[in-house]
């Protein structure tokens, strides 16, 4: 860092949701080949919410799971990144501040832009870091997410939900940034958005067209201001964003064939097997997680190495890329802290998502349904009771008495959470 | 650039992208979804043609192609609009 602050992410937690909906039998109800969603995208389940949780729940439920035994009152800062926000003033922020019990000397707002959202918010936040004028304080950054209805639509398989949080410190031990190398593009497109309460619209086309362009740009970009021109050499993962895991291997492929010229065409498949697929090991279970997804891979990317036998060093390297629809997109380097392999272990994710209650592709239909019933309605209670009582079990085994955060309804919009 | 060049370009990156092609011959005439791409490969292939002749297609128009041939022509007029403006 030229100006000598260490700033990074001293610590990340990832809430997956309560449910998963397994991705063959999403392709068996819907007469379409396993092999599309397991061997074309790249993802075998998705994370789904019951009708009480929404993305201020995950949200707030992502900061408890990060804030455990810290200290909360060190936080002065606090960034939600979303593109599925629940209202258009008050942010999601506001109410992680509360519910997460960090004190009210803090800023906080929600950043906004696609999948990259909760990018921008963290840079914006590690920059407050770096600054030194943040007298020492930490800044957290979450990013949640879920997607709209879209049943029986062929982008089905590429849906999903959950949140991350993470802690933005002058302690990196997990990661650390060096911000004055990240290279940014940004390019005015329309490829997919949410132009109203219920709808979120997507061309295929041009969001990959757009994604593959950025992906070029951005790392042209983080080669010309880095310095850096050994690709290769320089790192020993990469992690792409992931809107389904087969995409990341494209984004592997255009940026290696232009700054890894040495790299034989049949030497990119292993090369990319070797350096990044493992790092989706998260990703292929949660479906897409938008804001999330890079943070996903570089806990899958962490993880996966640790697996392996072979766990990532202290100050080795991974570059990541990420981007939002709109577009915006970022390729930037981050550097492994000291205790990753451990910050990743405690985090237990493998765990919690195999702790989802796997609901049929008929339960899942009823909850999106009951879900899209709730939007633009004013006032109602959120049904934890279900049809023919098919919910009721899942609240009092995974929720009540568990100091979730959840949704109880609401009253003349007035949105009401609370600790179950 | 001739039209000859623009082709040559089109089938190098269809190539590289599906491995399966290697040694095949291309008959243009056929679609790249005849030739087994998947809608991701052919993103790929129009993506890595267009930056290598430094030209950007409007989307609309991509949509529109039924065969190699007929991507190969959008390419090709749009590389010689570009050198008509550079003149």
């Amino acid at each position: 860092m030229t100006n000598g602050n260490r700033v990074g992410i001293e610590k990340i937690f990832a809430y997956p949701c309560s449910m998963t909906l397994d991705m063959v039998a999403l392709a068996e109800a819907r007469g379409v080949e396993a092999s599309h969603p397991i061997e074309d995208l790249w993802v075998e389940a998705r994370s789904l919410n019951p009708v009480w949780e929404d993305p201020v729940t995950m949200a707030v439920n992502a900061a408890r799971g990060l804030l455990e035994g810290e200290d909360p009152e060190q936080i002065e800062l606090v960034v939600v990144g979303t593109e599925s926000s629940v209202d258009f003033g008050k942010p999601i922020s506001s109410w992680v501040q509360r519910l997460a019990g960090i004190g009210h000397n803090c800023r906080n707002y929600e950043t906004k832009h696609a999948c990259y959202g909760g990018t921008g918010g963290l840079m914006s936040a590690a920059h407050w870091v770096a600054s030194g004028f943040n007298r020492g304080k930490k800044a957290l950054v979450v990013c949640t997410d879920q997607s709209r209805m879209h049943l029986e639509k062929p982008w089905e398989f590429v849906l999903g939900a959950g949140a991350t949080a993470m802690l933005i410190s002058d302690k990196p031990d997990l990661l650390e940034f060096e911000l004055d190398k990240n290279g940014y593009w940004t390019n005015e497109i329309s490829d997919t958005y949410r132009p109203s309460s219920r709808d979120e619209v997507g061309h295929a086309d041009t969001s990959l067209f757009g994604y593959l362009e950025a992906v070029e740009g951005a790392s042209e970009h983080f080669m010309e201001v880095s310095g850096e021109q050994d690709y290769d050499a320089n790192f020993a993962r990469h992690v792409y964003h992931v809107p389904f895991g087969a995409m990341t291997y494209r984004a592997h492929r255009a940026v290696v064939r232009r700054f890894v010229p040495g790299l034989a065409k049949k030497q990119i498949q292993g090369h990319f097997e070797r350096k990044s697929k493992g790092g989706l090991k998260y990703n292929r279970r949660l479906g897409g997680t938008y804001t999330s997804a890079t943070f996903l891979a570089l806990m899958g990317t962490i993880s996966a190495a640790a697996e392996s036998g072979d766990p990532l060093q202290a100050g080795q390297r991974i570059s990541v890329f990420s981007y939002g629809s709109g577009s915006c997109s970022e390729f930037y380097p981050v550097r492994v802290g000291p205790r990753a392999t451990e910050i990743i272990a405690n985090a237990g994710l493998d765990a919690r998502l195999d702790a989802r209650q796997t609901v049929t592709v008929p339960e899942y239909e009823a909850i999106e349904r009951t879900r899209a019933s709730y939007v633009e309605t004013p006032t109602y209670d959120t049904d934890k009771h279900g049809p023919d009582g098919a919910w009721a079990k899942h609240w009092s085994a995974a929720y009540e008495g568990k100091g979730l955060c959840v949704l109880d309804g609401l009253h003349e919009w007035e949105r009401r959470y609370r600790l179950s | 650039m001739t039209r000859e060049h623009v082709l040559e370009v089109v089938t190098r990156h269809l190539v590289d992208t599906i491995e399966e092609l290697e040694g095949v011959e291309i008959d243009p005439v056929k679609s790249m979804k005849d030739l087994g791409a998947n809608s991701l490969d052919i993103v790929e292939v129009v993506s890595c043609s267009m930056r290598e002749l430094k030209v950007k297609v409007p989307r609309s128009e991509l949509n529109q192609l039924n065969n190699i041939n007929e991507l190969v022509e959008l390419l090709h007029k749009s590389v010689q609009e570009k050198e008509a403006a550079a003149d």
